[in-house]
């Protein structure tokens, strides 16, 4: 038996040694160009994590889209965490379900601590989003779910208590994305919950081959949209459902991504929600805890020839240098993806073709999506999770399966696809997707939710240019900065970052503000706006490191 | 039945059908001619249709007044695709002899092939009041039948020929086109005997891969007109019908492949590199769609669709330098298309000239004004260039648009969504499910006739008449629901 078992390896070791060479520099060829090369090390570093998606011969709707993941530094050791969604069998409660994970980062190894911390998720995971609701200091946990939604209060000791109920969020429905930000300006961070449709176990529909009798997942278009949920932080641990009196019940989409900035400058944070089938939502703050629909007139509700496209994950930065945020969202295939180029006064303008940034997309759908500064250059690359929703998918030259994009940003909003490094070459079912520094030193990391396969974590190697990082301590303003416009001038030029808490598709990235430098030698200004409307300058700006800026107290 | 007429149409190069070729009575000039008429006859049924023509040509040179060689002729001309050609040699014929069955019954065949149904029903029938017991004109008859939309009228020509010659081949592909017609189940079984029985009758084949598709049966359909394909490969037609059939399916890939070989046979119209640019562009090939579009344009330089489809694509690609030519050209060819007015808005407004792309798109809006997507473009436009007011009229036109269609797009498609679940569940068997799923759409035909059908499994066949009957009242033009409402009535008189 030994000898048999042993045969059909040694003739793949001969076949791996045969190819090895000329694949070797294959790969070294495709990579020649890069500046930094990423590499997954998950397994290596305690991230054996496997995504179930619960699939069944019913083809449930949900099934396809989980999941997320979130960092945090839920123990203020200044090392990044990492929370993971996981889903399980549809409906929740069919069967034993694997849990969520907590991964406790120690110097840039990750053991599993979920139980220690008391983390039970029995919903069938969608996505999560860390933020320090109560300004006690220490991050806590909102996890969506098909169903209810459940919001973890980080005790400052290592564990966390579900205080859902209490708190008043738990929702229903589908919920996917979320995002934390202050709307009312009142120093404490209120809850936006984006839901996807109006689905349920009964209402799975056929969809597939009336012929043959097999079954595919049904498009979204078979079900009507279900509204988003907006949660007033009442300061004292609970919230307000202010969904209806806000306006935001109002205005309906197939809502998956989330993010939240300043998209018209005028102090107030608005809603960008990327939707799937339908317009995508520009929800307009008017001050007061009141929204107004600015969806068209903005001119990223749909593209430039009035097409909904099948939006999925969602994030908004300056990637063309002008100071203003601007829009890009992961679609879905047959589409490109989306460049909203913000030109001033909360209107875009759709640049997805002329950017170089949409074509790429064509032959796949995107899920997750983080701007980043990949190679410490001083400018936003992006990095995009891809993977299709239907093992087989009709449109040809398409597959379940997909490699994701790396955006190289020119500086000037124009994009190149190139991948560089192993994950970049393989090709996965990508959702979730949020990036951190987790081994601290000074680029940042990609780490990928896969449906139905592992976890991936994606180390960023090579030669970057300078960097600097910040870790805001809000006084007047809520205690985690989310809301905050950072502005970094060097002989370079001028960057700009808001902190958000919530982007992409299902997921929350590292809350710390990270600056490349490239080449540059001068740290000219560096300020901070903060939600409270405190102008702070930091006089002490030093490169190569995190370093901590408290909000001045008046 | 125009889809029928496509695929006779574009199979003209296929061989004769195996009904015998006409035999005039003795007494005619027919006798002296017999050598080479004989020789034709042959010729056509192996499908060697040019050598067939010229035989009958010459023969007819011979003697002109040569009735079988003319009619022969006919025949061939038709089978080559040319049945205006064919009734123009049979109208003298039918004049010199308006008692006899064969021309008539080649004229008939030449207008089905012309996409003359009525008229080949009236030739047909005059055929076969002069020659009851003809097979052929009984056939002909009943295909003309079914293309007028008449296809239960249609059978018992077909029946009645199958009762005498079980294995007519003619007789059993009108039978499967009827089926066909009717959506009745038997169309492929039919389809199947009857090319077992005419292997060779591409025609049949390629109205069996139609049905096929229209079935949703893809991957059948595909393979049956593989089949025909690769026995007249040069039939560019019948390739770029696939083509577009495979399109359809959004199998883009291959719609470019069938593209391509057209080309590579030596078509490379305008036309077909247009939909071959098109394909690659679905499928992602940017560029190779971009060269091959310029292609399309240097071919068919006055073809607007040409220039806008170029300017199009690159427009998407974000050279709007590029695409405003192409589409200021397309423009100037089609001053009335909309579309075009609108993308050149768009283009003039990508490449910063927003004077020239207002003017564009309000020229959009004054050719089309319920082309809700210019209203988009023009309100975003002019919500870029500081005038707020008037952008929030035309955005409002055009939100009141998107959430109509948007409204209209979900109840048509979970409305058939719930029909599929209603068929699949009845297919397996589980009929009072299908009712119930059927049930939730009162007043749809289709759910009616679904539901129809799950009561008449259930043995409740009053109600299902009932149902079938008011599926009837709501789609009167439906064959099959009458059809099956037919077979219903008989089920419930039988006990």
């Amino acid at each position: 038996m030994r000898t048999r078992a042993l045969f059909p390896l040694l003739l793949a070791l001969a076949a791996v040694a045969a190819l090895s060479p000329p694949a070797a520099e294959k790969a070294a060829r495709k990579d020649a160009n890069c500046p930094v090369l990423f590499t997954d090390v998950a397994a290596s570093v305690g991230l054996k994590f496997q995504h179930e998606r619960g699939g069944t011969a019913q083809h449930q709707l949900p099934e396809t889209m989980g999941s997320g993941l979130a960092w945090l530094d839920y123990d203020n050791d200044g090392w990044m965490d990492l929370y993971v969604v996981q889903s399980g069998p549809f409906p929740a409660g069919s069967g034993p379900r694997p849990p969520d994970r907590l991964y406790r980062n120690v110097r840039g190894v990750f053991t599993d601590v979920t139980e220690k911390a008391g983390l039970h998720n029995a919903g069938y995971g969608m996505g999560a989003i860390a933020a320090d609701y109560d300004n006690d200091g220490f991050p806590d946990l909102f996890v969506t779910n098909f169903g209810r939604n459940v919001l973890y209060h980080n005790n400052g000791d290592g564990t966390f208590t579900d205080v859902t109920d209490r708190a008043g969020v738990a929702g229903s429905g589908w919920s996917t994305s979320a995002a934390f930000a202050d709307f009312d300006g009142d120093g404490y961070l209120d809850l936006f919950v984006v839901r996807y449709l109006d689905y349920s176990v009964e209402k799975n529909y056929f969809c597939g081959d009336a012929v043959t009798g097999k079954r595919e997942y049904c498009h979204p278009s078979l079900y009507p949209p279900i509204g988003n949920l907006l949660y007033r932080n009442n300061g004292d641990g609970t919230f307000t459902d202010v969904t209806e009196s806000s306006g935001v019940g109002a205005v309906l989409g197939k809502g998956l991504g989330v993010v939240v900035a300043d998209f018209d400058g005028d102090g107030k944070p608005d809603i960008y929600v990327a939707c799937d089938t339908t317009m995508n939502l520009l929800l307009h703050n008017l001050g007061g805890m009141k929204f107004e629909d600015a969806s068209l007139i903005s001119g990223a509700g749909v593209n430039s020839a009035g097409r909904a496209f099948g939006g999925m994950g969602v994030s908004s930065a300056d990637v063309d240098g002008d100071g203003l945020p601007d829009l890009l969202v992961a679609n879905f295939e047959a589409e490109p993806n989306s460049f909203y180029r913000n030109v001033g006064g909360g209107v875009f303008e759709d640049v997805s073709g002329s950017s170089g940034f949409g074509p790429p997309a064509f032959n796949f759908s995107g899920f997750g999506l983080n701007p980043f500064d990949a190679a410490n250059a001083g400018r936003l690359d992006v990095f995009i999770a891809n993977g299709h929703v239907l093992e087989t998918p009709r449109m040809q030259g398409v597959t379940y399966a997909e490699r994701p994009f790396l955006m190289w940003n020119d500086g000037k909003g124009k994009f190149t696809e190139r991948g560089c490094g192993e994950p970049f070459r393989r090709a996965l079912v990508g959702r979730g997707s949020a990036v951190a520094d987790f081994d601290n030193d000074g680029d940042v990391d990609i780490a990928v939710s896969n449906s139905g396969g592992p976890l991936e974590l994606l180390r960023n190697d090579g030669v970057h240019g300078g960097w600097i990082g910040l870790v805001l301590k809000g006084r007047r303003s809520n205690r985690q900065g989310v809301g905050a416009k950072v502005t970094l001038e060097t002989e370079l030029g001028k960057q700009v970052r808001e902190v958000k808490a919530g982007e992409s598709y299902l997921s929350s990235s590292d809350p710390r503000v990270h600056f490349g430098l490239g080449k540059a030698k001068e740290i000219r200004r560096l300020e901070i706006r903060w939600p409270s409307g405190a102008v702070q300058t930091v006089g002490d700006a030093k490169p190569g490191r995190y370093q901590t800026v408290e909000e001045p107290a008046s | 039945m125009p889809v029928l007429g496509i695929v006779l149409a574009v199979v003209a190069a296929s061989p004769a059908p195996t009904t015998p070729a006409p035999a005039l009575p003795s007494g005619t000039a027919a006798g002296k001619a017999a050598g080479p008429v004989e020789r034709a006859a042959d010729a056509r049924r192996r499908g060697d249709l040019e050598t067939a023509r010229r035989l009958y040509e010459e023969a007819l040179a011979a003697r002109p007044s040569d009735a079988r060689a003319a009619v022969g002729l006919a025949e061939t001309l038709s089978d080559q695709g040319d049945p205006a050609g064919a009734a123009k040699l049979l109208a003298p014929v039918i004049r010199a002899l308006p008692d006899r069955p064969e021309p008539r019954r080649a004229l008939a065949r030449a207008y089905l092939r012309g996409g003359q149904p009525k008229e080949a029903l009236a030739e047909a029938t005059r055929a076969v009041a002069l020659d009851p017991g003809n097979a052929d004109g009984l056939v002909l008859r009943g295909k003309a039948t079914v293309a007028t939309g008449d296809p239960e009228k249609a059978m018992p020509d077909f029946e009645s020929v199958l009762a005498a010659h079980p294995g007519d081949a003619g007789a059993l592909g009108g039978l499967a086109s009827a089926y066909d017609a009717l959506s009745d189940p038997r169309a492929d079984e039919a389809y199947r005997k009857a090319l077992a029985a005419d292997p060779k009758n591409l025609p049949l084949a390629a109205e069996f891969a139609e049905s096929l598709w229209r079935q949703r049966k893809y991957a059948q359909g595909n393979a049956e007109m593989e089949k025909v394909l690769k026995r007249v490969p040069d039939n560019s037609k019948l390739r770029v019908h696939y083509g577009l059939n495979l399109g359809e399916q959004s199998r883009f890939g291959d719609a470019a492949a069938q593209f391509e070989e057209v080309r590579r046979r030596g078509d490379s119209s305008s036309g077909v590199l247009f939909y071959l640019g098109t394909s690659l562009f679905e499928v992602g090939r940017l560029e190779d769609a971009t060269a091959v579009l310029r292609e399309a344009v240097a071919a068919a330089p006055e073809s607007p669709e040409a220039h806008h489809r170029l300017g199009r694509l690159l427009l998407f690609r974000g050279r709007a330098a590029e695409a405003v030519p192409e589409l200021e050209r397309a423009a100037r060819l089609d001053p009335k298309s909309a579309e075009t007015a609108l993308d050149l808005g768009r283009a003039y407004e990508s490449a910063g000239n927003a004077a020239a792309a207002e003017t564009s798109l309000r020229r959009a809006v004054e050719l089309q004004p319920d082309l809700a997507v210019t209203h988009y473009a023009l309100g975003t436009l002019l919500a870029r260039t500081g005038r707020r007011d008037e952008a929030k009229q035309e955005i409002a036109i055009y939100q009141d648009f998107f959430q109509r269609e948007q409204k209209r797009r979900y109840e048509s498609a979970s409305r058939q969504a719930e029909l599929n679940l209603g068929w699949t569940e009845l297919r397996a068997g589980r009929a009072e499910r299908a009712l119930e799923a059927f049930g939730r759409h009162p007043d749809d035909p289709e759910a009616l006739r679904g539901g129809g059908e799950a009561l008449s499994k259930l043995g409740r066949h009053d109600e299902a008449v009932r149902s079938l009957e008011r599926a009837a009242l709501l789609d009167p033009e439906n064959r099959a629901i009458a059809w099956e409402l037919d077979r219903e009535r008989q089920r419930e008189r039988t006990p």
